[in-house]
């Protein structure tokens, strides 16, 4: 029981920040809304059930998958930086989003389907790019080809903007290079949620073979496991599911990185927790920002914005943190 | 601290800050609905929608994007001030916006910020929301999810005005206003049309549209796409546009002083939205490099006039803009008093006499070479 507590725990936290964020909006007033108003005003009945459940939904699901997705690719790499957006996933998903608002009137389906499209191509190009890459370590590499290739996909993106329709088309893009909720439908959130959830559970289905798979190649085969097979299956579920949720809710950066560190101080190392805590970490951590983006200023916040700013500062505590101590 | 701790703490943390929200929420507020007729109607609007109402909107909320636009052709109809509930907050000047001098009720409205979304929005309990149509996707998705009535108008270009300006007569249940409003502007427009079928092409003035756009000290200019209203003004007016063959893209394009040079109009007219424009004049005809060209040497530079809002622009302000542009390219065949325009103009549209448009207008805002 001692070791289900910190889920337990977790779990109770992200159920009560759903419950609460239900309630908390700019309708009527930027506050939470009573349970009379609700029961008695239809306008508010259709705030929640057409506005907030479908925008927490697609928060909850962005933040759990950015943050298995970061996970998985932390630990594959054996490199603490990497997180989606590093590897050009994040900003191929976006350049794939772009090109279909420009040139195919922004369908729901071919934003998914271009998203997912071209953040598998940035990480296949970060993996190529790094393998060529004769000097430095393996952590060297795979952050210099990820800073290539994402700097090659925001320079194309920087064209799609520079030839997209200022009106109707740029302000588009710049929200997807934010990140946002603004727009989330029911359409859209349930546009991704199986594809999302696929993802999940296929990485938490195989976050036993994470530990072995963040070891060497020699190490790992003579422990019977087929690495590259396995890493593909597990990197292609992360990027799917990344892809999904950033052509729903545009760049949204620094979850994948923050979130399973802060699991990894919460839970130890060992993936057979950290996956699922950062899961859920993850969701409370995209939720809470969302809900401050939304309500906080009668001009929305661009989630991107806060998740930024929040995760940067807690990436400095972290790493000015004097807990940790080496044990001799 | 230990983990254990650090967990504590941070859901106490969280429970600490939902708690303190928490307050009693405040009734929706309660419009007064003026009386109004009782007959439904349908309107198609720009989308070729149909949008039913089971009576001419009382709560009118016009946000979004360019809202302006809307909100200047809105106001154009007398039952505006007593139906528009709400408006967003937008001003290309530093003075008193255009709505507050039309709408004695602009303290009663619900103010928006410029990116409002639909919860803000659904809170003035509007029946019927006007928004520009390429926001049908965005935010007007968000507030047809809450069940409230969108219109989409454009107001991009002369034949949208034609329509979209139907479209208001029939949400103020003002058809008639709606084609006497249309008719000043289709007076012109043929007018014009005249005095260009007279000039064969080859005699038709080079015009040049520019905006000039200043930031950080570096200044650019950026010539409009063919399809916009400024692009379209130089040929209603009888003009050439230069730039019209070779400039891509679909929103403004930074062109340099190169290619200005290359084309070398007999007139160049110069935007300036959010600086004076008639500095910017004198700064470019004062410059060494610009002396070479046609327009400098011939003194044809000319400062696109503004007043709340420049009159290049798709506002209502355009027949201005078109009627002066058209001054500037044919002084002898179009010579039209633009002082008496102007004024006019404000009389016919917004019901302000002479006396208010020189005090609150002219004195304060007023740019260019208007006259």
């Amino acid at each position: 029981m001692k070791t289900y507590r910190p889920f337990l725990l977790l779990s109770a936290s992200l159920l009560v920040i759903l419950a609460l964020s239900v309630l908390l909006g700019r309708y009527p007033t930027p506050t939470l809304m009573s349970w009379d108003l609700l029961r008695s005003d239809p306008m508010a009945r259709r705030v929640v059930l057409y506005l907030r459940l479908p925008r927490i939904l697609t928060a909850c699901l962005l933040g759990m998958a950015l943050s298995a997705a970061g996970m998985v690719m932390q630990m594959i790499f054996r490199n603490p930086l990497v997180e989606p957006g590093f590897l050009g996933v994040s900003h191929g998903a976006a350049f794939g989003a772009a090109f279909s608002i420009i040139f195919l009137g922004a369908s729901g389906i071919w934003m998914q389907v271009l998203a997912a499209f071209f953040a598998c191509l940035g990480l296949g190009l970060s993996y190529f790019v790094a393998k060529r890459i004769r000097y430095g370590g393996w952590t060297l590499r795979l952050v210099l080809a990820g800073i290539a290739v994402s700097a090659l996909f925001s320079s194309t993106n920087g064209l799609l903007k520079y030839i997209a329709d200022p009106l109707s088309q740029l302000p588009e893009i710049t929200f997807w290079l934010l990140g946002g909720l603004s727009g989330t439908t029911w359409e859209k959130a349930l546009l991704i949620l199986p594809v999302v959830l696929s993802a999940l559970a296929l990485m938490l289905l195989m976050r036993w073979r994470l530990n072995l798979l963040a070891l060497d190649d020699e190490t790992v085969f003579s422990l019977g496991t087929a690495p590259a097979r396995e890493r593909t299956v597990l990197l292609i579920a992360a990027v799917i599911a990344t892809a999904s949720v950033v052509s729903v809710a545009g760049v949204v950066g620094w979850i994948g990185l923050i979130v399973p560190h802060m699991a990894r101080r919460l839970l130890g190392s060992d993936a057979k927790r950290a996956l699922p805590g950062a899961v859920l970490i993850g969701g409370i951590f995209a939720v809470l920002c969302d809900d401050i983006g939304r309500t906080a200023f009668a001009g929305e916040i661009p989630l991107g914005i806060l998740t930024s700013l929040l995760g940067a500062l807690l990436f400095l505590s972290m790493m000015v943190s004097r807990d940790q101590e080496l044990k001799r | 601290m230990n983990h254990r701790s650090r967990i504590t703490i941070g859901f106490a943390l969280c429970l600490l800050v939902c708690l303190t929200a928490c307050s009693p929420a405040a009734a929706p507020m309660e419009g007064e609905a003026p009386s109004a007729s009782t007959e439904a109607i349908t309107l198609v609007d720009a989308l070729g929608r149909e949008v039913t109402f089971e009576q001419p909107p009382q709560r009118i909320v016009i946000t979004g994007r360019a809202h302006f636009m809307l909100a200047d052709a809105a106001y154009c109809f007398p039952e505006a001030s007593e139906r528009v509930a709400g408006l967003s907050k937008s001003k290309q000047t530093d003075v008193t916006s255009f709505t507050e001098l039309l709408d004695p009720n602009y303290e009663e409205k619900a103010i928006f910020d410029a990116e409002t979304g639909a919860e803000d929005i659904a809170a003035v309990q509007p029946d019927a929301v006007l928004l520009k149509s390429y926001l049908a996707n965005g935010l007007g998705a968000s507030v047809e999810q809450l069940g409230i009535p969108v219109v989409y108008i454009d107001l991009e270009t002369p034949e949208q005005y034609k329509r979209d300006f139907a479209i208001l007569g029939q949400l103020f249940d003002d058809p008639d206003r709606a084609v006497a409003l249309w008719g000043s502007y289709q007076a012109r427009l043929d007018e014009l049309a005249e005095l260009a079928e007279a000039v064969p092409d080859a005699e038709k003035p080079r015009a040049l549209v520019l905006q000039y756009a200043e930031s950080g000290g570096e200044i650019a200019f950026k010539a409009p796409p063919a399809s916009w209203i400024q692009t379209q003004m130089v040929e209603l007016a009888g003009g050439l546009p230069v730039w019209e063959e070779s400039v891509q893209g679909s929103g403004w394009v930074v062109v340099n002083l190169e290619q200005i040079a290359a084309w070398d109009p007999d007139h160049i007219f110069i935007i300036s939205y959010f600086s004076n424009v008639n500095d910017a004049v004198d700064s470019l005809i004062a410059d060494p490099l610009w002396q070479e060209l046609t327009a400098v040497q011939t003194g044809q530079v000319h400062g696109f006039p503004k007043d709340f809002y420049s009159w290049d622009q798709p506002d209502n302000r355009w027949i201005l803009g078109l009627t002066w542009m058209a001054s500037q390219l044919y002084p002898e065949r179009f010579q039209v008093d633009m002082e008496q325009e102007f004024y006019q103009f404000y009389e016919t549209f917004y019901g302000l006499d002479a006396a208010t448009v020189e005090a609150e207008i002219v004195t304060p805002l007023l740019e260019g070479n208007a006259w």
